[in-house]
């Protein structure tokens, strides 16, 4: 039997081996694992940086958000324009992600307090065209103190509802917004009161009246022509609706302008319907005609019952939210 | 015959480290790998973003319906009269805006059937070495532009 075991040149050279290989396995799987972590900690960063760009109420404790007022040019041949927006941008400790937004009247603001934000917004913009004389000067003053060229034929549309073309071109035009969507705790009351009335729905046409999730846009409607109620009581001179289009302008003046909900003089009235199928065209009523010059509209004939068959005391009728 | 085993240490040895070896070398290329897949990523997603905002952009101005917006629209339908734009934002590249309008859709059914005019707006755009192509489709209603559907990017 041979005893020999392996000379002290072996051993160490055996030894060097194993350290060496030792060596560069350990700096291979440390680096390995150490990209895994960056590899990881940057898609986890990215996902944090877009759920914080998507959701400003997003919270996080690795990203910033900030927000800086930024133009968009546009070249069309040889004319160049700008848009105005702003530039959103998530920032952790490395990277920043950004994106730009451009709001248009598509976009929805917070969903609280939106009927407080109309009514002070109709009242800056009655304060500030009360003292113009015609629509001329109300494009003149556009264009002068806002840099807002709004051609003429875009300006009027029908001359019956321009009050509501001008409110559009003043907020829509002027601050970019002009669109909010009807406070969700009013939707959820229509609701309950829909639910109330209609448990036994089976009919499609009569489930179809709730408004459930739809989004609802509040405007205003303006009683007989902004410029006759100029001077006058002014909360008696427009009232607002909530409707599902967004739309303020009325391009025709025979489109029915119906709406399920009335506020006025401080309170949102929700129109209630009966369970047969004739009343389903009870379900909401037409304010259209409301804005026509000299149609003698004013918010008191929404109480007295004597334009429209709109009789917002009638409590079987209209139920008040608040 | 007896098997002789003896000097075979080494070569073991020797083929144990290769396989650690390789086992390191294909961790190594497999989180490499991973790592330059999320740079990817994240340089995609910005591409993106930057994309959709560039299409933003021409949908704000074609939808303010004012004197801009009637240059971004073509008078014609078709492809062959799409109006090329560009749109430069703040400190980035930029972008490359064809607009198209299209009447080749309709609404109602036989005689009663309508067109429903579109503008198509397409981007395409170039970042990091990442391309985007995002597009938006318009409808006019009641003669305001309105967007009805954005398709392309992962955004």
């Amino acid at each position: 039997m041979n005893n020999k075991g392996m000379s002290l040149v072996e051993e160490i050279v055996a030894l060097a081996i194993i350290s060496l290989a030792s060596l560069i396995m350990l700096v291979g799987f440390s680096t390995a694992a150490n990209v895994f972590a960056d590899s990881t900690k940057y898609k986890n960063i990215t996902n944090e940086q877009y759920q914080v760009l998507l959701n400003k109420n997003y919270n996080s404790e690795n990203v910033i958000l900030s927000e800086n007022m930024t133009n968009a040019t546009i070249k069309v041949g040889a004319n160049t324009f700008t848009v105005e927006g702003k530039q959103r941008k998530a920032t952790s400790n490395k990277e920043m992600l950004s994106a730009f937004e451009f709001e248009t009247y598509n976009d929805v603001t917070e969903n609280q307090g939106n009927t407080d934000k109309t009514l002070s917004n109709i009242d800056n913009y009655i304060k500030e065209v009360a003292g113009l004389k015609n629509e001329g000067d109300f494009l003149t003053w556009l264009k002068d103190k806002k840099g807002i060229n709004v051609p003429p034929e875009e300006a009027y549309g029908n001359s019956d509802t321009k009050n509501s073309n001008f409110y559009q071109h003043y907020y829509y035009y002027a601050q970019g917004k002009s669109y909010l969507q009807l406070d969700q705790n009013i939707i959820d009351e229509c609701n309950r009161i829909f639910d109330s009335v209609h448990q036994n729905a089976t009919d499609e046409n009569e489930k179809s009246m709730r408004i459930g999730d739809k989004k609802l846009y509040i405007k205003p409607v303006f009683c007989d022509g902004l410029w006759q109620i100029d001077g006058e009581d002014k909360t008696n001179g427009y009232f607002l609706i909530a409707s599902e289009s967004p739309e303020l302008i009325l391009t025709d003046k025979d489109t029915p302008l119906n709406t399920k909900l009335i506020y006025a003089r401080g309170k949102w009235y929700y129109k209630i319907f009966g369970l047969s199928l004739n009343d389903y065209q009870n379900a909401f009523v037409d304010v259209s005609k409301f804005s026509e010059k000299n149609s003698g509209a004013t918010v008191d004939n929404l109480y007295n019952g004597s334009i429209n068959n709109i009789y917002l005391e009638d409590q079987t009728n209209w139920a008040v939210i608040q | 015959m007896i098997k002789n085993n003896k000097g075979s240490g080494l070569t073991w040895a020797v083929m144990i480290v290769m396989v650690l070896l390789l086992v390191v070398g294909g961790s190594l290329t497999f989180a490499y790998s991973n790592y330059n897949r999320s740079i990817n990523n994240r340089n995609q997603l910005q591409c993106d973003l930057y994309a959709k905002s560039a299409v933003d952009a021409i949908v704000k101005a074609i939808s303010e319906n004012n004197g801009d917006s009637k240059k971004l629209i073509p008078e014609s339908t078709g492809k062959e009269n799409a109006i090329t734009a560009n749109v430069e934002l703040s400190n980035i590249p930029t972008a490359n805006v064809v607009i198209y309008k299209d009447d080749s859709k309709s609404y109602g059914d036989g005689n009663n059937a309508k067109p429903v005019m579109l503008i198509y707006i397409d981007v395409t755009y170039e970042y990091n070495d990442c391309t985007s192509h995002v597009q938006a489709v318009m409808q006019q209603v009641k003669g305001n532009w309105k967007v009805i559907n954005y398709d392309g990017g992962d955004i």
